[in-house]
């Protein structure tokens, strides 16, 4: 399965979050809103800032909050 | 009851309850809270924090509760202030009878997963919890149902499906809460379980604070353990001393591999997953909806970034424009009252008081409430339709230049309306590093309170040269040019402050974007009506005292000697008026005018011919021309409007002598000296320390000191005269236009309102930030006023 880096995902992609890394606050908050492994997340809008679909959430985040972030196309 | 809400609908043995509304931001916190409290509201603080505190009351039954309305936060573990102020309101009152009875924990249904994260933290803070599905509507949108009883269950509490939007269920929310009050089931059927070693190292940290005598709730070591450098282990270190972060950090080294706080997520969230299993039904994936057509548009680079230009379009002239009507409906009301109440008081200083202090006063507060009530409208709709943020994204880019971000955009464009309503604005920003920084920025955006300063001095030393074959003119380029200033100047300050100030505040941007939804009108008026209030009480109090403090600077001491020289100065004129107007009256109806004696005797009878009176009323220059008056009676005319006028100017010569002989005179000529480098005499210093309740009023202020008289405003000619011609004491000219162009950059950059001021008092909640604004502007105005000054004199120099 080919695993990317979710800021070098564009518009319309459609995967599952596979590693969340990272120690500081900002990745601690992002796992307590549902970036978590296994978690649906879709690219609204590529960039910096970038809109991000995951779960029924959707955020507005800026690449260095988002760089530890690896996701996976899903299966179907 | 020490603290009734409405004294008339409290009844004596009622107990007051104490509960909390708690939830993610953007579950429709505030529609429950409104639709719960009506208009029952109160806005507080926080002891010692910048923090709103929000609390209502309702009434059910016997049972008066108090409802406090809690910041929304998406987690208990403290990364910013506000989040900080959860856990102490729920897990620490200050005073015994403080402490919370129960928590209301309202979701959206339509994204219960992460929703149901706080839930699992509320559930461990040992009080009974009523959850409250909101939004169900969205939910069944979604395709999601629901099974609510089955969830109330499984997680042993009571759960209430509404839509605080539409007003449903709000009575079953109401009942719930009562029975709640009364039975008190405390949640422990269903709580997140953390592995074992965990929750040995959580007992170890219970028995060392019981040992320690730090004796402190579950959820509060929970907070202590998982959240390193967090505000909770920052507050117990304060408190208990740096034994107890080497206890807690002895217990996290137990735990390597893992991040703590991942492992929490993972628990938290395995539990939400379980809770969850045949309690909703919904699609695998989440479906796509009518928000992501819509953000197709309004998040898209080009055709997004038009709308936000037509939007802002609109709420601009709806600023600038709409709200010109009220505001002078309000400055003519204000006036009329003031000059029907004036009268009731003597002649004098208590009359002056009343019509220029008092009500110039109240007069300079509620101007500003159309401006207020407007953005805050449109604030309260694009908010609640889930736009703003939308419009912040778009805008990020920009404003992260100077290091803000794009939630900046609004309150910042406001401010060129006025920066009253856009300070107020800045509530929408949850950073408050962001926030401050905004705020402190704000006031150098051209508010329209500038406008007439620039323009009368554009008009009366700006030539109307036509540049580009008649595309542009002077004029017009040096009003950009004032506009421009201030944004310019913006950029580099913003940045200097973003890297300098409000350093200890660590909350993150992450921006949620919610589905987009009907905003409500209800809201909106709420929201409305809230912050006018605020502004009243707690701005309007600090413009209208400073108001009446420069009026009795301006007022006083009136030297009587001053007073007198003019009252003979009126009557000499008087003399001379009846001695022409008399024989020629006479002349016209002998029977009439033969018995007037002396000129105010004359005056009450021409006032009541029915000939003559027509002839008296001004000549408006747009009025239907009377037939010109021949012979006789044109040189009645004529004489009497020469009589009115000489009155006049001497009136406007005594006001200006008053002025500048009164303590705000001698304070101009105090700081002549500081003045002077401007290229300003201690008139135009004076006019500036006038205008600090107000920039505007400068133009006023000038007419008086000019002899022009106090009406004088950005269009009168004769104030535009008075300037060409006005001379310094030694006779050189007093304004010229590198003094024009001074003042200009002066008062684009300096921070001369006492409303801008009050709004920062207010929403910074110490005088700490409003006198670091007043210092810095006025620096940084004085400082580019004199590089004007004399780049203008030195290329003025050039080309002659």
């Amino acid at each position: 399965m080919t695993e990317h880096a979710l800021i070098d995902c564009l518009d319309g992609y459609c995967g599952v979050i596979s590693r969340v890394e990272g120690n500081g606050q900002v990745t601690a908050r992002l796992r307590e809103l549902g970036f978590i492994p296994g978690e649906w997340v879709r690219v609204i809008r590529h960039g910096n800032p970038a809109i991000l679909q995951v779960g029924d959430s959707r955020f507005c985040l800026r690449t260095e909050q988002i760089s530890g972030i690896t996701v996976q196309p899903h299966a179907d | 009851m020490a603290n009734p809400p409405s004294a008339s609908s409290v009844e004596l043995n009622t107990t007051l309850h104490r509960i909390a509304l708690v939830g993610n931001p953007n579950t429709g916190k505030t529609s429950l809270f409104n639709a719960l409290t009506g208009l029952n509201q109160r806005i507080g603080n926080y002891p010692g924090v910048t923090v709103e505190k929000k609390a209502g009351y309702f009434q059910a039954g016997q049972e008066l509760v108090e409802i406090i309305d809690l910041p929304g936060t998406y987690s208990m573990a403290a990364r910013s202030l506000d989040e900080a102020i959860v856990s102490n309101v729920l897990l620490r009152p200050a005073e015994p009878s403080e402490a919370i009875e129960l928590i209301v924990a309202i979701v959206d249904a339509s994204n219960l997963t992460r929703n149901l994260y706080l839930l699992s933290q509320l559930l461990e803070m040992g009080l009974p919890v009523v959850l409250v599905l909101n939004m169900i509507d969205l939910a069944s949108i979604k395709g999601y149902t629901i099974y609510a009883e089955k969830l109330s269950d499984r997680l042993g509490i009571p759960v209430v499906p509404i839509c605080a939007n539409k007003r449903k269920g709000i009575e079953d929310v109401v009942t719930t809460i009562v029975e709640q009050l009364h039975t008190r089931v405390y949640p422990s059927r269903s709580l997140p379980v953390f592995s074992e070693e965990i929750q040995h190292s959580l007992n170890r940290l219970r028995d060392w604070g019981i040992e320690n005598d730090c004796e402190r709730h579950r959820a509060e070591w929970l907070r202590v353990f998982f959240d390193e450098g967090g505000y909770i282990e920052k507050q117990l270190v304060k408190e208990q001393g740096p034994a107890i972060l080497e206890m807690v950090q002895k217990e996290r080294a137990r735990h390597t591999g893992k991040s703590l706080a991942s492992i929490e997520a993972q628990t938290r969230y395995s539990w939400v997953t379980q809770i969850l299993r045949d309690c909703i039904s919904r699609p695998a994936r989440p479906p796509k909806t009518k928000s992501d057509t819509i953000d197709r548009y309004l998040t898209h680079r080009v055709a997004g970034t038009v709308i936000f230009v037509l939007v802002m379009a609109v709420v601009f002239q709806a600023i600038y424009t709409w709200a010109s009507p009220l505001m002078d409906w309000i400055e003519g009301g204000i006036g009329f009252l003031g000059e029907k109440t004036g009268p009731l008081f003597p002649d004098g200083a208590m009359r002056s008081l009343v019509m220029d202090g008092i009500f110039g006063g109240v007069g300079g507060v509620l101007v500003f409430l159309p401006q207020i009530a407007i953005l805050f409208f449109f604030i309260a709709i694009l908010e609640d339709c889930g736009y703003l943020p939308r419009a912040a994204y778009l805008m990020d880019r920009v404003l992260s230049f100077c290091g803000l971000s794009g939630k900046s955009c609004i309150p910042l464009l406001s401010s060129f309306a006025c920066a009253v309503p856009g300070i107020m604005a800045t509530r929408t920003i949850e950073n408050k590093r962001d926030r401050l920084v905004t705020i402190m920025v704000a006031p150098l955006m051209s508010c329209s309170a500038r406008l007439p300063v620039y323009l009368i001095l554009i008009a009366a030393f700006i030539p109307q040269t036509s540049l580009l074959g008649g595309w542009l003119n002077l004029q017009g380029l040096t009003l950009l040019g004032c506009y421009l200033v201030g944004v310019l100047v913006a950029i580099p300050i913003a940045w200097l402050f973003k890297r300098n100030i409000a350093k200890d505040d660590q909350s993150i941007f992450i921006m949620e974007l919610p589905m987009y939804k009907v905003p409500s009108l209800r809201n909106a008026f709420y929201y409305v009506y809230e912050q006018c209030r605020e502004f009243i009480v707690r701005a309007g109090t600090i413009i209208f005292c400073v108001s009446v403090l420069v009026w009795a600077l301006a007022y006083f001491p009136r030297s009587a000697t001053i007073m007198e020289k003019y009252e003979d100065q009126r009557s000499q004129l008087s003399e001379a008026a009846y001695m022409s107007l008399h024989p020629l009256l006479v002349q016209l109806d002998s029977n009439r005018y033969a018995d007037a004696q002396g000129m105010s005797a004359l005056v009450e009878t021409m006032v009541l011919d029915p000939q003559i009176a027509p002839l008296l009323e001004p000549v408006e220059d747009d009025a239907e021309a009377i037939t010109p008056p021949e012979g006789l009676l044109e040189s009645i005319q004529t004489a009497y409007f020469d009589y009115e006028e000489q009155l006049r100017s001497i009136t406007n010569r005594e006001d200006g002598e008053l002025l500048r002989t009164s303590f705000l005179g001698r304070m101009g000529r105090l700081i002549e000296p500081v003045v002077l480098p401007l290229g300003w005499d201690w008139r135009i210093g004076m006019a500036v320390i006038a205008s600090f309740p107000a920039r505007e009023i400068v133009v006023a202020t000038l007419g008086t000191i000019l002899n022009v008289g106090a009406e004088a405003d950005e269009e009168s000619s004769s104030l535009r005269q008075a300037l060409l011609e006005a001379k310094r004491d030694d006779g050189l000219p007093l304004f010229t236009i590198p003094i024009a162009l001074s003042i200009m950059v002066f008062f684009a950059l300096c921070c001369q309102c006492a409303a801008t001021i009050a709004a920062m008092k207010r929403e910074t909640h110490s005088w700490k930030w409003p006198v670091f604004a007043f210092a810095y502007m006025t620096g940084l105005a004085y400082v580019c006023a004199m590089l004007t000054y004399y780049v203008a004199t030195w290329i003025g120099k050039g080309m002659v």
